[in-house]
């Protein structure tokens, strides 16, 4: 406990000193750290890898920390009375002389006479590695804990609003002391559940506000646009241009090749595989719509987003972005 | 309170606040306003219970008190660089916390792009463009001829559209671009039509999976078990 | 036409939740209607698992059955999830249960499996877990991780459970002990698979999609190019795959409600049409005669 007060203090008088960074050095900062966490990813994936055995740690556990010299495969196998395939050994001395004595005790203890050591049992003791893969553990775990914090700034948001409300009394403000309520409520009941016994009143609770009201709320508000949906096919989907009429063709032949109903339609045509007329049943023109004609539209559009996209993180990496958030004084 | 009980409250709360939402449909109302509210509370709540549950309890929390990992508390200030956002003397702090993530972003977009659109690149260069005779299938010789046909219509939309794209910027786009472009808007049309035709179906989905709810409400409140 | 034209909203609210109602409430109505044909989508969502099922060295590795969405697309994502968990059940396939995207799906599909586990006699542990959930943002730090390092990318389970411990995760080291995926969506998470998971391991990880159906028009290249190995389409996809599976569910349920609404809008669009065309006509008459 002493400790984490310990790293507290010193994480606070981080924050401190950040706050008396010089304003002229501020941009500099964030540019560095953008750059060198974009770094992390982008080196790792471009940077050559080499051959390590696969779970080092896991192996270091079970036969303890090998030695720097290289292992005879030979001589080992013949001491256990075990025989290596050559061509897998081929592969297990690629690795460092550290990695090879693992993987040789692995490979030692699979082989049995039923289950020879072949190419495809090395194949499993071997993965490709560079020094940044080691690291991506810690960066995940990171990353996760971090990511978990920033789930208070919506909340903040969203609470500084009603508490507004609540103390202005502002029409509705009963509205927001629900929301809060519903905050602290929810949270305290599913946070609680998993500290108390099992079936007990925090669990009761969580699953009224869980299964009886959120689940119920969130299907409900999303199923409500079904209703403005077909208000605005009758009122808007109309046929003002060539546009219009294909967008409009297209999406009847796909909303009817979807449903029964549709398909009954055109039950009359044959059905074999080797019947051409089949293919003008209405299922099979809905399917070649989507697989022939939107499937090469849809991958064009997607073509076109990930240039941008390579695009954009360059830039972003790199801080070359403009807009009023990069370019707004510090 | 007995399993049964539970879950009858659980089904008339169910009841409950789905009409209260959907009383917004006759018009505008106080209960639908106090029903929506409370699902932005609930929801909110959820997520704060969730994200320490499965993942500050597991991964931040224990570890840094039961397993020793102290530095681990360094990640609390850090993690409090977002909040900063709302200071207005060292609001630019956040951007560090920002930055880091954009960083992270930005630099898994190249392994992104990659395994994303190599794929697609291979499977539009390597369409069959010619009837090979050997391939034919005698009882079914169409197949053969049409899947070409297709395959010239997806290289021909693919071009378009891409060209649509890529010279929309162009102001003095030469005839042949101008047409080719229009193509791919058409070709564009039929894709926008396909995704509205799917996007009913989800819409009525929903529709159809709240009114199955209400439909058989009675009978999941009888219904004993999970 | 007048009467087309200002016809009230409320009376389509009405017209419509009628037209879905009938089905549910009685159907006998809608027996003629056909069967949903099952498209090469779903035919191939069925083969692959089947094709898993068969492969003796699957017995040893792990589905991940990744429920990315929340309640609001229950109606669409937790059918398609249901016939899958039932699916991998029936074939006595291990999966893990996991959710980046939204809270709510981790909690949803173990929802799904306790509906099931009493029938085909699963036990928590000895033949699946719920890694739980994991915030979206960080999720492609943590799938590179689990790349190698599966069990140490994702911890501990729902249960605060070590998840090297949990009995079906024994020999599970990374990705090449992953048989299977199976992503249900909401929104755009299948990205984050595919181009970080996938393809990281010695050969490919067979992948299905689950999306709602807005997101399926835009996954249908993924299933051309081989990057997916099938989909469901919404809700239709999974009224075909409860078809195949011979256990109908919702999805079965919902089908004739669904062609009856479908039916309702595009007699609706092709009303409004005919409304805008006979009053641009009367319009066109009334300048005429002027």
């Amino acid at each position: 406990m002493g400790m984490i007060f310990v790293g507290l203090l010193i994480g606070i008088a981080i924050l401190f000193v950040l706050t008396m960074v010089p304003n002229r050095l501020r941009k500099p900062l964030i540019v560095l750290v953008t750059f060198l966490s974009g770094c992390f990813y982008a080196v790792e994936f471009f940077y050559p890898t080499h051959a390590v055995v696969a779970n080092k740690q896991d192996l270091i556990k079970k036969y303890g920390v090998p030695t720097q010299t290289a292992p005879d495969f030979a001589a080992e196998a013949q001491k256990a009375g075990k025989a290596l395939d050559p061509e897998a050994v081929k592969k297990l001395q690629e690795l460092s002389p550290e990695d090879a004595q693992l993987a040789l005790k692995a490979a030692l203890e699979v082989t049995t006479p039923e289950k020879p050591f072949g190419p495809d049992a090395a194949e499993k003791l071997v993965t490709q590695e560079n020094f940044l893969t080691p690291k991506f553990k810690d960066v995940s775990d990171w990353a996760l804990v971090l990511q978990a914090f920033a789930i208070g700034l919506g909340i903040y948001s969203l609470m500084s609003v009603h508490l507004r409300n609540i103390a202005m009394k502002r029409s509705g403000w009963g509205n927001s002391a629900t929301l809060i309520t519903a905050i602290f409520l929810m949270a305290f009941a599913h946070i609680g559940k998993e500290y108390s016994s099992k079936g007990g009143w925090l669990e009761t609770l969580d699953n009224l506000l869980y299964n009886g009201l959120m689940k119920n709320l969130d299907a409900t508000m999303f199923s409500i646009i079904a209703f403005y949906i077909v208000s605005a096919a009758y009122r808007a989907f109309r046929v003002r241009s060539v546009e219009a009429t294909i967008l409009l063709v297209a999406a009847a032949l796909v909303m009817l090749g979807n449903v029964p109903i549709g398909q009954a339609l055109t039950n009359w045509l044959p059905n074999g595989k080797t019947d051409v007329l089949g293919n003008l049943r209405l299922e099979n023109i809905g399917q070649w719509i989507l697989k022939k004609a939107s499937n090469p539209a849809t991958m064009a559009i997607d073509f076109g987003l990930a240039v941008g996209a390579l695009a954009t993180s360059l830039r972003l990496w790199l801080s070359l972005e403009r807009g009023s958030y990069f370019e707004e004084e510090l | 309170m007995t399993d049964g009980m539970l879950k009858t409250i659980v089904v008339l709360l169910g009841v409950l606040t789905t009409l209260g939402i959907y009383s917004v449909l006759y018009k505008e109302n106080k209960i639908f306003r106090f029903f929506e509210h409370l699902y932005l509370g609930l929801a909110g709540g959820y997520a704060i219970a969730a994200n320490w549950n499965d993942v500050l309890k597991t991964n931040w929390w224990e570890p840094m008190v039961n397993d020793g990992k102290w530095w681990l508390v360094l990640l609390l200030p850090a993690g409090s660089l977002f909040y900063f956002i709302y200071s207005k003397k060292n609001g630019w702090m956040a951007r560090l916390i920002f930055g880091l993530f954009i960083g992270l972003a930005a630099g898994q977009q190249f392994q992104g792009c990659a395994g994303d659109y190599w794929p697609k690149i291979q499977t539009a260069a390597t369409k069959t463009l010619w009837v090979d005779p050997a391939k034919i299938n005698q009882e079914y010789p169409v197949a053969a001829y049409a899947t070409v046909l297709n395959n010239w219509l997806f290289m021909a939309i693919l071009t378009a559209v891409m060209v649509y794209f890529f010279f929309s910027f162009e102001q003095k786009s030469t005839g042949a671009i101008n047409k080719v472009s229009k193509f791919g808007r058409y070709a564009m049309m039929i894709a926008f039509g396909a995704m509205f035709g799917n996007t009913i179906m989800a819409r009525m989905a929903l529709l159809i999976g709240r009114i199955y709810f209400l439909i058989h409400a009675p009978e999941a409140m009888s219904s004993s078990g999970p | 036409m007048n009467i087309l034209n200002n016809l009230d909203r409320r009376m389509l609210y009405l017209l419509l939740a009628i037209v879905i109602a009938i089905p549910l409430l009685a159907p006998a109505v809608t027996k003629p209607l056909p069967k949903p044909a099952i498209t090469g989508f779903t035919q191939s969502y069925y083969d692959t698992i089947e094709k898993v099922a068969a492969d003796p060295g699957a017995k040893n590795k792990i589905v991940i059955v990744s429920c990315n969405f929340a309640a609001g697309t229950l109606a669409e994502n937790l059918s398609q999830c249901e016939a899958t968990v039932r699916h991998l059940m029936m074939r006595k396939l291990k999966f893990a249960v996991f959710g980046f995207s939204d809270p709510q799906g981790r909690e949803l599909g173990q929802q799904v499996v306790d509906k099931l586990a009493k029938e085909y006699d699963y036990q928590y542990g000895r033949d699946y877990v719920n890694w739980g959930y994991r915030p979206a943002g960080a999720a492609v730090a943590l799938l590179k991780t689990a790349v190698n390092d599966l069990p140490g990318a994702m911890g501990k389970d729902i249960k605060g459970m070590a998840i090297s411990q949990v009995a079906c995760m024994q020999g599970i080291k990374g990705v090449n002990d992953v048989s299977l995926i199976c992503e249900f969506a909401a929104s755009a998470t299948l990205p984050v698979w595919i181009q970080f998971y996938q393809r990281a391991g010695k050969s490919p990880i067979p992948t299905l999609y689950g999306p709602t159906s807005v997101m399926a028009t835009e996954a249908v290249n993924y299933v051309e190019s081989g990057q997916l190995q099938g989909m469901l389409i919404g809700l239709k996809g999974a009224s075909e795959y409860e078809l195949l599976l011979q256990k109908e569910g919702f999805a079965s349920s919902a089908s004739a409600s669904l062609s009856l609404s479908h039916l309702l809008i595009v007699v609706l669009i092709v009303l409004g049409n005919i409304g805008m065309f006979v009053e641009r006509k009367q319009r066109a008459a009334a300048e005429g005669g002027r």
